[in-house]
């Protein structure tokens, strides 16, 4: 079990993460759910050792930072690198001496490219391929659904499941609440830098009501569209 | 409080140093004024790049964009065109007018997408990417290298290794995305020192074959050819300890003066160099995870 306890995150005088305490259990597929500014990313970065916080992170991996895959929004890749050069680099900064990616390129990527003339999806794709490669036991996905094509999603879903059966901690955000309600186990509501309420999957869709009610209220109405 | 020279005198420093290298230049070859406009052009294609040129064409007007083309690349080739004239060189002033003008519509050609071949591809990753980024600089470098083993001129040739390296360094001069170094499973002590054998591998690489040349053509220096090998491998490590001891962050001004130091006088090399080790350990040491 991953347990973070009281973590807090500011950058300046701007308190992003507010005492947040969440248990991500061994085999299940967490949601984390927010508006935009919520802090998911920040969360996301602390847990990932990519950010200073202060509380607790405890697990029962040795080094969570080196066995954590991080799925960024949107990633990053160095200019005039291909494809298989960036599996390649992910591979070797962990000692993975694999260089087959060719076999391994689920998503039929361009490896031969180069990776920042990717599109936004193909990027992704290619993240996510990178991190699947380097055998991790820790997945932290920020939005691996926003925007790839509708047969990647499928394939990131399997993924998803198999991560799952083998027993993986996997964290997800999403801002389409169908893409999380279809492949997570429980769902924690990330409001003001808490997690302000936890659902399991038989109550996602009184969680998905709620947030409707709360996001639209009488907003539309108000707004007149014709 | 806002960081950083003054704005006017660093406009001076460029032209110092861009005189100072122009003079430097023209002295060691007579190929210079083609050179000269070989660098002209390479620092114009810079602004032709396709990200560049979508996000001008979206922000404005179309004739305010063939101005701002065309009034950026006359800013750059005035001061070239200006020493060609002072050089006397008129052909070549001459033909870098009307190339400047050209290179206003190298937009319109689409982005190349292949992929330029490296001999660095399995290596992480500063090589293959600077490799491709300055491939024009390592080839007008070679064609230094062989202009100067076929005039037998020793000192272009070193100056051509040495040219070689500072395309190299500048290979380490930005720091990369924080994630970049997380992504490994090793302490700082093992990060540097996988960055260092990398580096003084792959400069090998393609140095130790033009040493080698010119170990043949010129036996009688080799002791000269050794100091500046060994030269400029000590000063790329320190630009790479350098860059991690300002890391997540760019280099500023402490490293920059110890670097300019280091240059101005060599054997301050060797405090410099543990200094930057000690402070690059620390500072990688600090990142969390």
């Amino acid at each position: 079990m991953i347990k973070i306890s009281d973590l807090y995150k500011s950058y300046g005088k701007n308190q992003v993460l507010q005492g947040i305490d969440l248990e991500i259990q061994k085999g299940q597929v967490h949601g984390l759910v927010g508006e935009n500014g919520a802090g998911k990313t920040t969360l996301f970065r602390c847990l990932a050792g990519l950010e200073s916080h202060s509380g607790q992170i405890q697990s029962d991996i040795d080094i969570l930072k080196d066995n954590t895959g991080f799925l960024q929004t949107n990633p990053y890749f160095l200019s005039k690198i291909t494809g298989w050069e960036y599996l390649k680099l992910l591979c070797s900064a962990r000692n993975i001496k694999d260089e087959d990616f060719e076999s391994k390129n689920i998503f039929e990527l361009p490896l031969k490219q180069y990776a920042e003339n990717y599109s936004t999806g193909m990027k992704k794709k290619l993240a996510l391929t990178g991190i699947l490669l380097q055998q991790n036991k820790v997945f932290i996905l920020d939005e691996p659904f926003n925007g790839v094509d509708i047969h990647s999603n499928i394939m990131i879903n399997e993924i998803i499941n198999k991560l799952r059966n083998n027993g993986k901690y996997i964290l997800i955000s999403s801002h389409i609440f169908s893409s999380l309600s279809n492949c997570c186990d429980r769902i924690h509501l990330l409001k003001n830098g808490k997690i302000e309420k936890t659902v399991i999957k038989k109550d996602f869709e009184i969680l998905n009501k709620e947030m409707k009610s709360f996001v639209l209220g009488d907003r539309l109405e108000n707004f007149k569209i014709k | 409080m806002a960081f950083g020279i003054n704005p006017w005198l660093g406009l001076l420093l460029i032209a110092i140093v861009f005189v100072a290298l122009s003079e430097y230049l023209f002295f060691k070859t007579e190929l210079a004024e083609w050179v000269y406009c070989i660098i002209c052009m390479s620092l114009m294609s810079g602004f032709s790049e396709s990200g560049r040129i979508n996000n001008l064409k979206q922000i404005f007007s179309v004739c305010d964009y063939w101005k701002i083309r065309l009034i950026e690349n006359c800013i750059l080739a005035c001061p070239f065109i200006i020493f060609l004239l002072y050089k006397n060189s008129h052909s070549a002033a001459l033909l870098l007018i009307p190339a400047s003008f050209i290179m206003v519509f190298v937009s319109l050609i689409p982005g190349v997408k292949m992929v330029l071949p490296t001999p660095f591809a399995k290596i992480p990753w500063e090589f293959p990417s600077g490799f491709r980024k300055t491939i024009l600089l390592i080839l007008l470098a070679m064609f230094l290298f062989v202009k100067a083993i076929q005039v037998e001129n020793f000192n272009l040739s070193l100056f051509s290794i040495g040219f070689v390296f500072v395309v190299f360094m500048s290979y380490y001069f930005k720091a990369e995305p924080i994630e970049y170094y997380s992504i490994y499973t090793m302490n700082s002590k093992a990060f540097l020192l996988k960055k260092i054998s990398f580096a003084l591998y792959c400069s090998g690489l393609l140095t130790l074959p033009m040493q080698l040349i010119v170990a043949v053509f010129f036996p009688d220096n080799i002791l000269i050819q050794a100091f500046l090998q060994f030269g400029a491998w000590v000063f790329l490590i320190s630009i790479i300890l350098a860059k991690y001891s300002a890391f997540p962050n760019e280099m500023h001004f402490p490293q920059v003066i110890l670097l300019a130091l280091s240059l101005w006088f060599p054997p301050a090399i060797f405090f410099t160099v543990p200094i930057f080790w000690i402070k690059a350990r620390n500072n990688l040491n600090e990142i969390p995870g």
